[in-house]
């Protein structure tokens, strides 16, 4: 690259990006970076949210602005493992020799949709698990190598439980973000009817390649993060822990299990890309706040007790980030 | 920082100046943060100070005190600021906390800290350069007072309240807090209130005339103390506690107006003489400002050369500067009165003050407090008892020898160490075996006798009643017993009324009821 500037540069990409993506979606802003930023911190992303919201549009939308390979799988209760690794054909050569040939699933690709995985068995959705962490997969003996980059973008019903398997901790965990669909406002719906029910909907172009998005996650990774506002995302983790003395007094009552080491990279990590959105090389408290609750709610287990008052995730991570102190031993600024 | 060390580098180019704006902020932002540690620790101080000031005025105002109560709440306010600012400027902020805060402030996104930190604290100057050429554009502060400005802290806000208490503790009337006079009260002391505090009314006036500030302060003291035993909230114990502090007070008092006057380097001052009767040196300094000095003012200085020279005015320095005025240079004559009207004030001062520690020196006599001072004087010098035969070095001395007037002298000498309240004596006394009577209480004498004008001087004393012979007989006093008795007693520092008793008592024993017996009545050692 030349000496134009590499932040401004990953800026104009990233805009671009954004641009290609609102012409199909209408609102979802925070939806769309949040997948964003988990694309540039190479993790993968839950979208739940009920029926209708856009989720599988979003994603679609999002690889056909990306040149990337893209593949959807619909989960199903039937849908075996099989089916999302690949598995082992018999093969005749010109020889008329037989041997067994590995036939590659549709995980073999660049940009995963894992549309309603919690319908799927949970023995076919930990065929995920490999995937997702080590970005390879292992048929008999044999391993076999995902692309790069690699990111499954899996969506979950969360109001139809008939029929459904809720993803086990374990594969809750593989996912960097989780994110929430919400309804859209007023104007958001007005627009959303132009939109579809009038002329066809304007064509996305590609405008990052995968070349270009591994820059971008080297980038993201460039992102500094300084000590004190390290020591502020572990108190943050921390305070979801409740044995922990900086818990926050609804963790310490409502919290079975608290935010994992894994939650806190997610957080970092998401923050560094929120950084570089912002066109800074330096992580701020403000990424730090912003990026925890996708990051942490679906790491956190309520007890009993928070079961039963119907305690919800997001207010005891909205109190977190309110008590948590900016400055160890100052108050929150 | 590794991972920033193998990444691909920003966009921001390398230059040099960047580093050192950033240094020279963060370094104007540790002084102003300095300063503001400085000034919060000071309202805490003040804070802290005004409290303990408020105490110690209250205290001050309702236990008797060696130090007049503003100096303490002075005292107090000054040390505890002292303290504070001297914790403050131990505590010196961390640079790196400055910058966190000011990123706070200014919301800078953490890019001054972070900057900061990467400076200071890692090794890659690359990467430093890039944080710190981010921090500067993204504005680094004008104005330091905009992080961290001047203002009045919560401790700061508080001073107020706690002024207005200490102001309080000063002005109100605080008889109400003591705890009303479990005991009688004492007429005595009573009077002695009215005169000590209608002295103070009278010195206060006289005081301001004269506009002589220290014998002012020490009158209203003096009018306050008396208001207070002429209340009847005072014991007789308490008063005399109170008159002692007060006659310290005044003797302080007197003593630095004196040597403020032998500072001027005139020589040794008489203490309250004045320096002529008919001369005011501030007045005739004033006509000199004035232009208004006639030939009658300079007469009266060149008459008075010799009471000046006593003052400490050298003769030959004051005709000089009479033959300078005269000749139209006032210079010197000013100099002169200046002098002579420090050293005229300084004298007014410690006349007043004198009269006024007479006038409680008085009380306490009045009061019953010997001139030894102390209550275990007073005590030993208001318990005697008068016995007839228990006293060991009476009886001693009578057998001593057989010289009459040695033996009185001998007498009269253990009779002043009784007086004066010697320990051992009294010790002896209360030890000494007392005849077949010991242990019954006599009746109790009341005599009165006249300390000086206009005062009567009320003492007890508990004699023994006789049982039975004397063991000593009574002799009879040669004719100059009296001259000796009145040598002896001109010599010695007896309260008036002592003196008479004294004086009575031998002459009563000259009289001689038993003649052919040559030993002395063991009474007059006593």
């Amino acid at each position: 690259m030349s000496d134009e500037p590499r932040l401004a540069l990953a800026h104009e990409r990233l805009e671009a990006l954004r641009r290609q993506i609102q012409q199909r979606i209408v609102g979802h802003h925070d939806l769309v970076n949040s997948i964003l930023a988990c694309l540039l911190s190479s993790g993968h992303a839950l979208l739940e949210g009920v029926p209708g919201l856009g989720k599988t549009l979003l994603v679609k939308t999002l690889s056909d602005a990306l040149h990337l390979e893209f593949a959807r799988i619909q989960f199903t209760p039937d849908l075996m493992p099989a089916d999302i690794i690949g598995t082992q054909m018999v093969s005749q050569d010109d020889e008329g020799r037989r041997h067994f040939q590995f036939q590659q699933g549709p995980v073999f690709t660049q940009l995963l949709l894992a549309d309603e995985i919690n319908r799927a068995t949970p023995k076919t959705q930990s065929a995920l698990l490999e995937a997702m962490e080590e970005k390879r997969v292992t048929v008999g003996r044999t391993g076999h190598a995902l692309q790069e980059p690699f990111m499954v973008l899996a969506t979950q019903n969360p109001i139809e439980m008939e029929g459904t398997y809720p993803l086990p901790e374990a594969q809750l965990d593989r996912f960097l973000l989780k994110l929430n669909a919400t309804y859209p406002s007023a104007g958001e719906l007005s627009q959303i009817v132009d939109r579809t029910t009038g002329a066809p909907m304007p064509a996305v172009e590609p405008v990052l390649n995968a070349g270009e998005l591994l820059e971008l996650r080297e980038l993201v990774r460039s992102v500094v993060i300084a000590s004190h506002v390290k020591d502020y995302a572990i108190r943050m983790v921390l305070a979801t822990h409740a044995g922990n003395a900086e818990a926050t007094p609804m963790a310490r009552r409502y919290v079975r299990h608290g935010a994992s080491p894994r939650g806190l990279l997610a957080i970092v990590l998401t923050a560094k890309a929120l950084a570089l959105f912002a066109g800074r090389i330096n992580v701020s408290f403000d990424d730090l706040a912003a990026a925890a609750p996708p990051a942490l709610r679906h790491r956190i287990l309520l007890n009993f007790e928070g079961e039963a008052e119907g305690i919800d995730v997001e207010d005891l991570i909205a109190e977190v980030i309110r008590e948590t102190p900016t400055v160890h031993g100052d108050e929150r600024a | 920082m590794s991972q920033a060390a193998s990444a691909p580098s920003l966009w921001i180019g390398s230059s040099r100046p960047a580093r050192e704006r950033l240094s020279k902020a963060v370094a104007a932002l540790t002084r102003a943060r300095r300063l503001q540690v400085l000034v919060d620790h000071g309202f805490a101080g003040l804070l802290a100070g005004l409290g303990l000031a408020t105490f110690a005025v209250l205290v001050a105002r309702l236990v008797p005190l060696p130090y007049p109560p503003w100096q303490l709440g002075v005292a107090a306010v000054i040390i505890a600021v002292a303290l504070a600012l001297l914790v403050g400027w131990k505590r010196r902020p961390d640079a790196l906390d400055v910058t966190i805060r000011a990123d706070l402030t200014l919301n800078l996104k953490q890019r001054l800290s972070t900057a900061w930190e990467f400076m200071t604290v890692h090794d890659d100057d690359e990467l430093a350069e890039r944080l710190a050429v981010q921090a500067v554009k993204a504005g680094l502060p004008a104005h330091t007072g905009l992080v961290f400005p001047f203002q009045v802290n919560r401790w700061g806000r508080l001073a107020p309240l706690a002024a207005t208490a200490l102001l309080l503790v000063s002005v109100v009337d605080l008889n109400w807090m003591q705890a009303p006079a479990p005991h009688a009260v004492d007429e005595q002391v009573v009077s002695e209130g009215q005169r000590l505090g209608a002295f103070g009314r009278a010195m206060q006036e006289r005081a301001r005339r004269n506009q002589l500030p220290r014998s002012a302060r020490q009158a209203a003291e003096l009018e306050r103390l008396g208001a207070r035993m002429e209340s009847g909230a005072l014991t007789r114990g308490e008063a005399l506690g109170q008159l002692r502090g007060m006659s310290e007070s005044l003797d302080k008092e007197r003593m630095q107006a004196l040597a403020e006057a032998n500072q001027t380097d005139i020589g040794p001052l008489g203490e309250s003489s004045p320096i002529a009767p008919d001369l005011d040196p501030g007045a005739m300094l004033e006509r000199l400002q004035r232009g208004a000095l006639d030939s009658a003012d300079t007469r009266a200085l060149a008459e008075h050369l010799a009471d000046l020279e006593r003052s400490g005015i050298p003769r030959r320095d004051l005709e000089d500067a009479l033959k300078r005025h005269l000749s139209g240079d006032n210079e010197g004559l000013r100099e002169m009165l200046e002098k002579l009207a420090q050293i005229d004030r300084a004298r007014k001062e410690g006349k007043e003050l004198d009269s006024a520690r007479e006038q409680v020196r008085r009380s306490r006599e009045n009061l019953g407090e010997s001139p030894g001072g102390t209550d275990g004087e007073r005590d030993l010098a208001f318990n005697i008892e008068w016995d007839e035969d228990g006293d060991r070095s009476a009886k001693d001395a009578a057998n001593e020898g057989a010289d009459g007037s040695r033996r009185s002298e001998k007498a009269l000498g253990a009779a002043r160490s009784g007086s004066q309240g010697d320990s051992s004596l009294a010790h002896d006394r209360q030890h000494a075996p007392v005849g077949p009577d010991s242990g019954q209480s006599g009746p109790v004498l009341k005599p009165e006798s006249r300390a000086r004008e206009g005062e009567v001087f009320v003492t007890q004393a508990r004699v023994r009643p006789r049982s039975g012979r004397p063991s000593v007989e009574n002799v009879a006093m040669s004719s100059e017993f009296a001259s000796q008795v009145e040598e002896v007693l001109s010599k010695e520092q007896y309260p008036a009324h002592y003196k008479a008793f004294v004086r009575r008592y031998f002459l009563n024993l000259s009289q001689g009821r038993v003649p052919q017996q040559q030993s002395i009545d063991k009474r007059g050692a006593q």
